[in-house]
């Protein structure tokens, strides 16, 4: 009886039309088409924020839904001849009842795993801000800003923190690729600091030195700035390291070992060793050995592949030695006459200790002193430019302040399409009353940091993904890649793991399934330490089981629909399918 | 009329006779096509290779009037002339211009090129942008193709093209090229081979044939004792697969049977002579089809449905056998000629635009590798394509009789029913290939929708079918307005089956992503378009008659 009522009811009418539906199914096509073209111009984190997930979509779906349904309820009570109709228009709106489930109690995340860690969280791809005074006991808040990003002085995202009272985040600014700089300051107080530009024809470089940062490796040169703190360390600054000589000769001579300076040689005067009767002298000494036209030959007097050949004389009979500081395999004895005795020589030579060096060093007075490759000092002050030697690189003192302190200093960079992958990640300017006296700092993502409040209480503030806990957990016992054959192109993949202690193998295509999850084998890479990192897929699709029988209703509807029936006409005006005959 | 019926299955019968051919002892020529060499990742015949490498190089399937084999031993065993040949095409003008080539010409000598300043200059810019993961932009592209095809002539002439030398260790491990047979480190076992290989060298070079066949089976020989190498037949079969062109003969076959038919004058549910000899016509042609198809799964190891030149000859064989099934049950003909025309028109497409639709079998990115659910949704996808071709097809004809002959009532209304039910086919296959979309997601990325551009437009195209059906239900639409829109809904399909992959190339259906074509494709929809407009203006007797008039 109330059907009959609502059946009556006009606007249940138009809900139950035909001509909705139409209006609906073309409205639908023409959404999704732009999304795909979104999709294509942006990117599809872009269409899903716009379309795909928006809630107004899903209110569209809803709409869609509430159409079939009152489409088929304005039929009731069905004919026989309505029966594909029904069960297909059912079918549907039960799939939509499953993307609802999906919807909401769905999760769809990844866990990364290095070998041998475990965890019972999944971190879902969606920004969110943490606060804590406890680490364990992080509150999230969703802090999507990609696409409304705030700005300062106009929109402004507040949060009230939760359990502190009168604590309020302000988030002002966000920086969707953001890349942090540190930079010096001139001021009253803190430390000295330079600037150094290094530029050649390849390269163009600034970097900041202080002392406390120590030294600083561009390449293959290192970069330092030291104070000097006293007469003698700024005397021995200004001198400059000793020059590494010739080298050192290690001998075993009858199992006694001895280590002889090289540079107290000389050709044609031979040495006396602490063996009795026993002598060494040098022949020949090459610091830049080459071979050219089948003849051992120094190229130049620059140390660059240091070579010695030597004459050991005992009362026994004499041997020459050719014997190379950096290819010690290649150390031969030339000759030997008289008898034969044991003798093993190894020669060794350090590198100059300043090789590739440029140093900096501030006198008490306050002058500025440079040195290279460790040798003597020469001062240089703010603009000037001096040659390094290595590499056409030359340096320039940019700016020098006595007295500075750190800023990080965060930009926007707006890399190209298609190389946003590699660009670096989001950044948030924050600032929370009662926290630094309320002044901004930035968060980039993956950060998690420990703060004093202004009362001296700890609190974590943290900007990173979404988490959600799992019903079991997972350990990464270990991680295996298989090659193809002859190429370093990763052909199969797995891991053991242990879920809630029992041990299962997950490869590509063959995920893991309990609890009502699956965990799939997604890629891997190296963690910072040289760990292998295992990366899996994990989800819960609470409405498969729905969508599943939808979708068989779907099918099974439409063949009824179809096949199982007499032919269908044109119906004039308001038709009921499946109703008319011919 | 029954000699017609007659002289169809001769003509069929002649163009399968070049397929069946009795297999008598190897000559020369088959023992060098048959010959199996590594490349693109799988083996397969010289024949093969020859026929990929020629048409790179020079843009054409028959260069110079021999054949491919013939082309590549020629030029391998005559460096100094093959350099000094123009074989190399390219045909942008402006890098033409730019690079100082004189732009009437076709074909560039290799030497000519590769002493081109300017173009080593922008390979050495390129190859900066390539190391650098960067896009190219502009020529480029075009720049980079020739490139390529330089490459590959290098690579022809000091034999490195040739990977014919088999791994002892099996037929999946890296096989050794011509050119490495003259590395000079090479073991005392493989001298023979290396002679016999430089033996065919000076055989090909001196164009003896006696001593060309001779020096051909000595080399095959020596080659096939180094380690394992594939059966024979399965060469063999390769090879045939080359030079019988099927899918040409089916489209032929289509094509006279399509002729046929269209001047048949049949009534509904008769079957004349003349309408039997379309048929037969049409069923050996569908034959030979399936034989082309059949090989190449052999071939390929798999159902041939993994790039755009597959999807295209099996939608052309999904339509038309939709079409003869219906005409078994229900003889209309217009089934067969909606089907035929549509059928031609892919596979002429894929018979002459290799650089769009690569007809060359490569091996399958591991992800699509043996799976059932996979193959089965890209099946059915593909057959609801099919289905709606065939509709688009019948389409076309409801709009020419509604435009010009409104007074054949009963043809339209016949034609109208075979429509819907085409629709209603395709409805089905979309709807149940887009949800085993699903289950096949599911299995593999855990997830039954994911509003992946391939899976969204596979729905818009069959959210169009089904406003389609609705609105007929709904009295919007009669036998003209469903047949405008079922030839308007195609561009759906267009667009999911081609567009995302070569328009849009995003998604996760990456490994179907290709170039080229964009041009025909905004033609073909413009046509359409104007047809559709055309048709409508007619049916409504805004175009008076004598306007029209040729």
């Amino acid at each position: 009886m109330l059907l009959k009522k609502i059946k009556k009811n006009s606007i249940f009418r138009f809900l139950a039309s035909l001509k909705l539906a139409v209006i609906l199914l073309v409205a639908l096509a023409a959404i999704l088409s732009i999304a795909t073209f979104y999709e294509s111009i942006y990117d599809t984190k872009t269409a899903q924020y716009l379309v795909y997930k928006s809630p107004l979509f899903a209110l569209f779906l809803g709409f869609l839904g509430v159409n079939l349904l009152c489409s088929a309820l304005m039929r009731y009570p069905w004919k026989k001849s309505q029966t594909g109709f029904v069960i297909t228009h059912l079918g549907i709106i039960i799939i939509l009842i499953g993307s609802l489930f999906t919807m909401f109690k769905g999760v769809d995340g990844s866990v990364a795993l290095e070998e041998g860690e475990s965890t019972t969280r999944v971190m879902i791809d969606e920004p969110v801000l943490y606060f804590g005074r406890d680490l364990s006991e992080l509150v999230e808040i969703p802090a999507e800003y990609r696409w409304n990003p705030p700005k300062p002085g106009k929109t402004e995202y507040k949060y009230p923190l939760r359990n502190e009272e009168e604590m309020v985040a302000v988030i002002d600014d966000y920086y969707h690729h953001a890349k942090s700089d540190t930079l010096y300051i001139k001021d009253n107080e803190g430390i000295p600091a330079v600037e150094l530009r290094l530029f050649n024809q390849n390269v163009d470089q600034k970097i900041w030195l202080t002392p406390v940062l120590g030294t600083m490796n561009l390449g293959p040169a290192s970069l330092s700035f030291t104070r000097l703190p006293n007469e003698k360390a700024e005397a021995q600054f200004r001198e400059g390291a000793k020059e590494v000589g010739r080298g050192l000769v290690q001998l075993l001579l009858n199992d006694a070992p001895q280590v002889v300076d090289l540079d107290k040689l000389n050709p044609g005067e031979p040495f006396p060793l602490e063996h009795e009767g026993a002598t060494l002298e040098l022949v020949e000494y090459l610091p830049h050995a080459t071979v050219e036209n089948d003849q051992l030959i120094s190229k130049s007097p620059e140390p660059h592949n240091p070579a010695v050949k030597l004459r050991l004389q005992t009362p026994k009979g004499q041997q020459e030695w050719l014997l190379f500081a950096l290819l010690p395999e290649l150390n031969t004895r030339v000759s030997n006459t008289g008898e034969n005795f044991e003798a093993s020589l190894l020669y060794t030579r350090e590198e100059n200790k300043g090789a590739r060096s440029l140093e900096l060093g501030l006198t008490q007075q306050g002058e500025l002193l440079y040195r290279v490759d460790g040798k003597q000092a020469k001062p240089i002050s703010q603009g000037d430019t001096v040659k390094t030697g290595w590499m056409n690189l030359q340096a320039e003192l940019v700016t020098y302040h006595p007295k500075a302190r750190k800023e990080k200093l965060m930009k926007e960079v707006h890399p190209k399409k298609g190389k946003e992958d590699k660009a670096p990640g989001p950044a948030i300017r924050m600032s929370i009353n009662g926290l630094q006296g309320g002044k901004p700092f930035w968060l980039e993502r993956g950060d998690i940091r420990k703060m004093m409040d202004d009362s001296g209480k700890e609190l974590y503030i943290g900007y990173g993904y979404k988490t959600v806990s799992l019903p079991f957990t997972i350990k990464l016992e270990d991680f295996r890649v298989g090659f193809d054959p002859g190429t370093q192109t990763a052909a199969t993949y797995e891991s053991d793991v242990l879920v809630d202690e029992q041990k299962h193998t997950i490869a590509m295509n063959e995920p893991y399934e309990g609890h009502g999850y699956k965990v799939f084998q997604a890629s891997f890479s190296k963690s910072g330490t040289g760990i292998d990192v295992s990366v899996f897929s994990v989800a819960n699709d609470p409405g498969i089981e729905l969508k599943y029988i939808g979708s068989i209703l779907l099918i099974v509807g439409i063949i009824i629909m179809f096949y199982f029936k007499p032919k269908k006409r044109v119906d004039r005006g308001n038709g009921t399918p499946g109703a008319v005959t011919e | 009329m029954k000699n017609l019926s007659l002289i169809s299955w001769l003509v069929a019968l002649l163009l399968m006779s070049g397929v069946c051919q009795a297999q008598s002892e190897l000559n020369t020529k088959e023992v060098l096509s048959t010959l199996p060499v590594q490349s693109g990742g799988r083996l397969k015949p010289l024949d093969t290779l020859a026929r990929e490498t020629v048409r790179l190089v020079t843009g054409k399937a028959t260069f110079e009037k021999r054949d491919s084999v013939e082309n590549l031993l020629l030029w391998w065993a005559n460096p100094e002339e093959t350099a000094q040949a123009p074989i190399i095409e390219f045909r942008d003008l402006a890098v033409k211009k730019e690079l100082g080539l004189d732009e009437s010409k076709r074909w560039f000598t290799y030497q000519e090129l590769s002493q081109n300043d300017r173009l080593n200059k922008w390979q050495e810019e390129i190859h900066q942008h390539l190391q650098n993961d960067e896009e190219l932009h502009g020529d480029e592209d075009k720049v980079q193709q020739l490139l390529v095809k330089i490459n590959v002539v290098r690579q022809i002439m000091d034999g490195n093209v040739f990977q014919a030398v088999p791994n002892p260790g099996g037929l999946k491990e890296d096989w050794g090229s011509f050119a490495d047979l003259n590395h000079h480190e090479i073991l005392p076992v493989v001298e023979p081979v290396r002679d016999a290989v430089d033996k065919l060298r000076e055989a090909v070079k001196s164009n003896d044939q006696q001593k060309i066949g001779q020096a051909a089976a000595e080399a095959r020989q020596q080659l096939a004792s180094l380690g394992p190498v594939p059966e024979e037949q399965v060469m063999a079969r390769e090879v045939r697969y080359n030079s019988s062109h099927p899918f040409r003969k089916a489209w032929i076959l289509y094509l006279l049977g399509l002729g046929v038919l269209t001047f048949v004058k049949t009534g509904e549910g008769q079957r004349s002579t003349g309408y039997w000899a379309g048929f037969s016509l049409i069923s050996a042609g569908f034959l030979m089809h399936i034989y082309g198809f059949a090989l190449r799964c052999l071939i390929a190891g798999r159902p041939p449905v993994t790039n755009m030149y597959e999807s295209v000859i099996w939608v052309a064989f999904g339509a038309v056998l939709f079409a003869l099934i219906f005409e078994v049950i229900n003889p209309k003909r217009y089934y067969l000629i909606a089907a035929t025309a549509g059928a031609i028109v892919c596979l002429v497409l894929a018979d002459t635009l290799p650089t769009v639709l690569d007809p060359s079998i490569h091996p399958l990115t591991p992800v699509l590798r043996s799976n059932f659910w996979l193959t089965i949704h890209v099946l059915s996808i593909t057959l609801g394509y099919a289905a709606f071709m065939l509709a688009l097809g019948l389409g076309h004809i409801v709009l020419w009789k509604c435009a010009l002959r409104p007074e054949q009532e009963q043809a339209i209304s016949s034609l109208h029913d075979a429509l819907y039910r085409a629709l209603q086919v395709g409805v089905l296959l979309l709807a149940a290939g887009t949800i085993l979309g699903g289950v096949w997601a599911n299995y593999s990325w855990g997830r039954f929708w994911g509003w992946d551009p391939k899976e969204v437009w596979a729905l818009i195209a069959l959210l169009g079918y089904l406003a389609i059906l609705h609105g007929r239900y709904a009295g919007w639409l009669r036998k003209f307005g469903i047949a405008a829109w079922s030839v308007v809904a195609f561009l759906g399909v267009v667009m999911a089956w081609y567009g995302v992959n070569y328009v849009l190339g995003a998604g996760l259906h990456s490994y179907g992503f290709g170039t080229g074509g964009g041009k025909y494709v905004a033609i073909y929809v413009i046509v359409e378009v104007i047809y559709v407009l055309w048709a409508t203006a007619k049916h409504k007797g805004h175009l008076r008659p004598a306007e029209s008039k040729q």
